[in-house]
């Protein structure tokens, strides 16, 4: 419902399982590249509220030039910066409060599994479970020190890997004090199996927190449709 | 009391945070003013938020050691005023609890058939009827020939004929002027009307207070004057609608106006969004105000014919944009849940306001107010209630109990990422 324009940063982000998604060589865009983009951006956005980037392609907090990269954002008069973020920079040193302080307003954290053994073994990262959540916490704490309001909201793409957990995923997110959940459902996925995503929609709801599924057709969400309407929509999609 | 005595009153409010309740300081002022209760009442106000503990309230109350205890009911705080009811008739059993506001009013034999503790509920307009309630508890004479109650008699529960409304607003005292009633960290609350000149189905105000009825010109100029002078920078205008005629703005902005130099500011006035162009904007900043709110509740058809609200797409939108021109802040507020309204209804109205960048956002689940047409109508247009206390739909007849609590949780989250931007600084 409210729009985002994605901006790659590069490319190399840790979205999915590592077992399914292939992961390409990290590399980072050109800071000066990006900046433009914005500018063009601005000029070209034609829609109320806006505009709104959402930062992805790469893991936004690898990127040297990250500062000066949303410093850009701002100037060229975005009223939402995103990030799409595997969530475990976000714990370390200031970086929370140095990203709102620098104008972030919405964060998109991955998560793949609900604890620490799972999802570390997903995303091959030893300690990244834990890094990721007490990321999203430090965020949380940061918004309420600064008295500013940041939307945090949780993603998980929907493979076999991760089908069995999104509940209890969704419970990290909701006690992270999320406000949605972006289920992205990978094509492959056997409309059969969408019990669990089912089962994580309504653990959404009465969590207070909104789901919803990229990917999947009204048809197959049945008397769930309304959770094909999107709280934010990525035009074109958003990889990491 | 027999009538001799002296009648120690305690008045409660408990209101959301941060705010305080006008209608009480009314009922004290009024009933101060009355030269019948002089010297034979004491009044103690008790004007507190509506997240304590019934039992915390009931303490205090028991220390002031009152004979009647007075308590306005609200949609937000009827629970616990049924608690603290409950409690105080235990603790203080000869305390006589009389209870008033628009949440128990329009149904107040079933309220007093609800809870025994309760003795009298004053319906309708308060003021005239609670200074003639404290004389006819002064002077030992029954209650139940009290105008505009619902109390008990002889085991059974009788109401008196309705009290027609004041005839003239400025015999109510200005409560801050009467000194019953303190601008709370700079702000107070002023009230120019009452009465609304529209009949939206969930409101009360248009039905409870009938015609429209005036403050002087005078007597708000004098309060305006007197509370600025008193260092009071913000003013809160509880006006149904701010902008109700022309005339009537260009009255207001130019009493406010040199006010607004000197740094008066006016937060979150209601206003008929439809009816603002750029002229009433720019009288609506030259007024001081920083933050209006408004509709459009709803932009389904089929509710806003049952609900009995005009609506406009392009006058709305045209409003809200010469708000924006102007600098001022616009809340835009919908009702989840309204009869009429399918999914795809709410949908489109949130889609409709986040189009608008208004600047604030608002979702609330429809509650069922007593005395309004929904209320009356509620069978018929198949509301399904939580339960008598709390009023709000579980589900309505177009939309069911799961799809309700999704768009709730959908509501929150636009509205969350709504909010949290960066300020236009262009
Ligand atoms: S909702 Fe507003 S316009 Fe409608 S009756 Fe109530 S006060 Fe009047």
């Amino acid at each position: 419902m409210i729009r985002f324009r994605p901006v790659q940063l590069g490319v190399g982000g840790a979205a999915e399982c590592r077992l399914c998604g292939g992961r390409e060589a990290p590399s980072r865009r050109d800071a000066v590249a990006v900046a433009e983009e914005f500018s063009v951006l601005a000029d070209e956005w034609n829609a109320a509220p806006g505009p709104n980037v959402l930062l992805c392609g790469c893991e936004p907090f690898s990127h040297p030039d990250l500062p000066e990269i949303v410093g850009a954002a701002v100037a060229a008069g975005t009223e939402r910066i995103g990030l799409l973020t595997d969530a475990i920079a976000l714990g370390e040193a200031d970086n929370a409060s140095g990203a709102i302080a620098s104008g972030v307003r919405y964060v998109e954290a991955i998560l793949l599994a609900p604890n620490a053994a799972e999802h570390d073994r997903l995303s091959g990262i030893p300690g990244s479970f834990d890094a990721a959540v007490a990321g999203m916490e430090a965020l949380v704490h940061a918004a309420s020190v600064a008295e500013e309001k940041v939307a945090l909201v949780g993603r998980v793409v929907v493979c076999p890997h991760t089908l069995k957990s999104l509940p209890e995923i969704t419970l990290v997110f909701a006690k992270a004090s999320a406000s949605a959940v972006r289920y992205v459902v990978r094509k492959e996925l056997c409309a059969s199996r969408l019990e669990w995503v089912f089962a994580a929609l309504d653990t959404a709801v009465v969590s207070r927190m909104w789901g919803w599924v990229d990917g999947v057709s009204l048809e197959l969400l049945g008397d769930r449709a309304l959770h094909a309407e999107a709280a934010v929509v990525v035009e074109g999609g958003a990889s990491s | 009391m027999s009538g001799e005595g002296f009648l120690k009153v305690a008045l409660v409010a408990l209101n959301a945070t941060g705010y305080q309740s006008l209608a009480l300081g009314y009922i004290r002022a009024f009933a101060q003013a009355d030269p019948r209760l002089q010297g034979k009442v004491g009044f103690t106000t008790l004007d507190l938020s509506a997240d304590l503990d019934p039992w915390w309230l009931a303490y205090r109350l028991a220390q002031l050691k009152p004979e009647v205890v007075g308590i306005s009911v609200m949609c937000w705080n009827r629970c616990l005023v049924c608690d603290l009811c409950s409690i105080l008739r235990k603790a203080l059993p000869d305390v006589r609890i009389v209870l008033g506001g628009p949440e128990v009013g329009p149904i107040a034999e079933e309220v007093l058939a609800r809870n025994s503790a309760l003795d009298v509920i004053v319906r309708g307009e308060g003021e005239e009827t609670f200074a003639e309630l404290l004389h006819a508890y002064v002077k030992g004479t029954p209650v139940w020939r009290v105008d505009g109650v619902t109390c008990r008699r002889e085991g059974g529960i009788v109401s008196s004929p309705d009290r027609g409304l004041l005839s003239r607003l400025d015999d109510v005292p200005s409560p801050y002027l009467a000194g019953v009633m303190q601008p709370n960290e700079g702000t107070a609350y002023i009230e120019t009307y009452r009465g609304c000149p529209h009949s939206c189905g969930y409101c009360f105000e248009g039905k409870g207070y009938g015609r429209i009825r005036y403050f002087s010109n005078e007597r708000v100029e004098a309060e305006v004057d007197a509370l600025f002078s008193a260092g009071v920078r913000t003013f809160s205008f509880i006006d149904p609608v701010f902008n109700l005629t022309r005339d009537r703005l260009v009255w207001l902005s130019g009493v406010l106006a040199p006010y607004v130099a000197r740094g008066l500011r006016l937060h979150t006035v209601e206003v008929d969004v439809e009816h603002i162009d750029s002229t009433a904007a720019k009288l609506l900043r030259a007024a001081g105000v920083v933050s209006v709110e408004t509709g459009p509740q709803s932009v389904g058809p089929e509710a806003l014919r049952i609900c009995k609200r005009a609506f406009d797409r392009e006058r709305f939108a045209s409003g809200v944009a010469a708000l924006k021109a102007e600098g001022i802040a616009v809340e835009c507020d919908l009702i989840v849940g309204l009869p009429g309204d399918h999914t795809s209804d709410v949908l489109d109205g949130m889609r409709f306001v986040v189009g608008l960048d208004p600047g604030i956002m608002q979702m609330s689940t429809l509650h069922v107010l007593p005395g309004t047409d929904l209320w009356n109508r509620a069978d018929e247009l198949g509301l399904d209630m939580m339960n008598e206390l709390s009023h709000e739909i579980v589900c309505s007849q177009e939309i069911g109990f799961t799809d309700l609590r999704r768009l709730e949780a959908l509501g929150s989250a636009i509205t969350g990422v709504y909010r949290a931007r960066l300020e236009s600084t262009t």
